[in-house]
């Protein structure tokens, strides 16, 4: 499912425009998406690139500057009728410390309405996370999996995950990326996640979004741009006239032969030229490289307006 | 709300309760023990009979010394509680980053704060009314033993002002917690600002109720007998229990006399040729210096001029019975502080800042 313009009507996330600023910084800004229901995103990025500031504007714990934000057709806010929908898992799992795991819980219960407090302890059973030990104590995937639990129970209709992963060791991450993918098919939630790990993503999500200083560089469904992206290698001759139409994002130039990375609708039907497919953490790499556009590639895919 | 805050604070609501009961059990052995002590003088009875007392008072004076240093240290406590309790409340959330696990919940962040608030400060200041109280028991059979209830610290330990301390200082911890967002911040600012709020207090309490005066005669012959003392020294007994404000001296035309150096004053406002000498020899230099008498050159010619002349002495000073109104006034003053603080804190936590 691709997201075009007249889909982004009913998107589970659209944002148009926003921005986010911090003094004369700019954390965020020029951010358009649209996500639609039961889509699994990736918000990819090194550190510092914005992904927090969009996810605590996403859940409602920061203003916008700039531009509008929407999510399930409500507009963010600490109103407890927006926040019963939206599940938040902030960055490095905050727990109270001294609380035990069955406190979280009740926690949760007390605070959500919509608590589904079986669901909860379920989650925590099927990750072996003992109920009766505090959370200080807890490992860091353990923390993460009663950080999820509780994001769940309170059944979201919008997952927001802030690096979800980067506290976990690559057993743990497996673990929760298992748990999250099970939580979001039985419950057709939408579920946005950052991280600056591109590797385990693939797996998990069908949506893209690549983020650098505070700007977007791609985004869009992950089939259609893995399948709008290739690798293709020539003679340098041969790779230097490229049909129109055909953007170069990286060349390599070896005496040879050269090496691009281009995207294209239409098939490459030059013989001479080889063409491969390019996996997701290239992708990623090549738009994070990539000088900042003032418009990101992909958009005209996600809703532009 | 309510359990989750019970869930949070129960540490604190725990460590509390046994202050407040071992305080409490502390009070009312005292009380009783202070009662029957003054019973056995006969204190009551000799007080009402308005006679003589003051054997029994020192006597009481004398078994009950310790219990200022008490209450003294109770006055410490408003203040720990706004560092230690109130100062982390909001601030530990930040920087532990479960205020993002807290406000991210199906309720608002004003909810949150305000039933937390609403919570711990009615305990408090239940817990706080209850041995401000008891402690107006217990200090009252040594009320005029120990000069009364306007000292500084029995006052701020009596009846409503206890509770508006605590709260103030709460308040105070939950403001700089909210708006500086780091603790031990927090618990210095609490620390200086509570300063701030409840020294100055005692340095214009006084005028919290009209002072009620008390006008009189004096003969300056009187004056002469003590120069070197002051015009508070010739008042005629004012109860130990109330609280002296000052004494304006007037001549009989009702002009104010000088009084800047005591009776002197007075005496050289008449004589003015009443000179201060040193005894013969202490001008030496001798180490008879430590031992030095004042005498008054021309002290009998002045007595005889000034035999018939009368001044006035104006005494202006708190009655005892004032001690409730003050302590109403001086409460509501603070919960208005109080109230401010606490909309300063929901105003800093409901603005959404950067997190």
């Amino acid at each position: 499912m691709s997201a075009a313009p007249d889909e982004a009507v009913g998107a589970a996330i659209d944002t148009v425009n926003a921005g986010r600023r911090y003094g004369n910084f700019w954390a965020l800004r020029h951010c358009t998406l649209a996500l639609p229901p039961g889509s699994i995103t990736a918000v990819v990025g090194p550190n510092g690139a914005g992904k927090t500031t969009l996810l605590n504007m996403l859940v409602g714990l920061l203003p916008t500057s700039e531009g509008q934000l929407r999510v399930v057709d409500e507009e963010p806010s600490s109103k407890p009728e927006f926040l019963a929908h939206v599940g938040f898992l902030a960055q490095d799992y905050p727990l109270y410390k001294e609380f035990k795991v069955a406190d979280l819980l009740r926690f949760g219960k007390a605070m959500n309405p919509s608590w589904d407090d079986a669901l909860a302890r379920q989650r925590l059973a099927a990750a072996e996370v003992p109920l009766d030990r505090r959370a200080g104590r807890l490992s860091g995937g353990q923390r993460a999996q009663v950080a999820l639990a509780l994001a769940v129970a309170k059944r979201p209709r919008v997952l927001l995950l802030d690096e979800p992963l980067a506290a976990l060791d690559p057993l743990a991450r497996r673990e929760f990326l298992k748990t999250l993918l099970d939580s979001a098919a039985a419950t057709g939630i939408t579920v946005v996640l950052s991280s600056h790990l591109v590797g385990e993503l693939a797996r998990v999500c069908d949506h893209l979004v690549v983020i650098r200083d505070g700007r977007l560089r791609l985004a869009g469904e992950l089939d259609r741009l893995l399948g709008e992206h290739h690798w293709v290698t020539g003679s340098p001759q041969d790779t230097q006239r490229m049909p129109t139409g055909v953007e170069v994002l990286t060349e390599s130039h070896h005496e040879r032969h050269s090496r691009l990375l281009v995207r294209t609708n239409e098939p490459l039907l030059n013989p001479a030229l080889t063409v491969g497919p390019v996996d997701l953490e290239e992708l990623v790499l090549a738009y994070l490289e990539r000088p900042a556009a003032d418009v990101p590639a992909g958009l005209k895919e996600v809703g532009t307006r | 709300m309510i359990w989750t805050t019970w869930r949070q604070h129960r540490a604190e609501l725990t460590v509390g309760a046994f202050i407040v009961a071992a305080i409490g059990a502390a009070m009312i052995v005292v009380g009783n023990t202070a009662r029957s002590r003054a019973n056995g003088l006969s204190l009551p009875a000799c007080m009402r009979a308005r006679r003589d007392c003051s054997a029994a008072l020192e006597s009481l004076h004398r078994d009950f010394h310790s219990i200022p240093p008490f209450t003294g240290a109770l006055v410490a406590i408003p203040l720990l509680a706004g560092m230690f309790w109130a100062a982390p409340i909001i601030s530990r959330e930040y920087e532990a980053g479960t205020h993002r696990l807290a406000w991210t919940q199906s309720i608002s962040p004003l909810r949150w704060i305000t039933v937390k608030i609403a919570l711990i400060f009615s305990a408090i200041a239940a817990a706080a009314l209850l041995l401000g109280l008891l402690a107006t028991w217990t200090l009252d059979p040594l009320t005029a033993a120990f000069g009364g209830r306007y000292n500084s610290t029995w006052y701020d330990v009596q009846g409503l002002v206890p509770v508006a301390c605590i709260l103030v200082a709460l308040a105070v911890g939950v403001a700089a917690s909210a708006i500086i967002r780091r603790t031990i911040p927090a618990m210095a600012v609490t620390l200086v600002v509570y300063a701030a709020l409840r020294i100055p207090i005692h340095w214009i309490r006084w005028r919290f109720a009209p002072l009620a005066s008390h006008t009189f005669a004096v003969a300056l012959t009187d004056v002469s007998r003590m120069p070197e003392g002051s015009p508070q020294d010739l008042v005629p007994a004012v109860a130990s229990t109330d609280w002296v404000h000052g004494v304006t001296v007037t001549d009989a035309a009702g002009h104010a006399l000088p009084t800047g150096n005591g009776n002197l004053s007075i005496l050289q406002h008449y004589c003015p040729k009443l000179q201060e000498i040193r005894a013969p020899g202490s001008g030496t230099g001798a180490s008879s210096g430590t031992t030095t008498e004042i005498h008054f050159q021309n002290m009998d010619a002045c007595r005889a001029t000034v035999n018939n002349l009368s001044i006035r002495e104006k005494l202006s000073y708190q009655p005892a019975s004032h001690f409730w109104f003050m302590q109403t006034v001086e409460s509501a003053l603070f919960l208005v502080v109080v109230g401010l603080l606490v909309a300063a804190t929901l105003y800093a936590v409901t603005r959404r800042r950067p997190t």
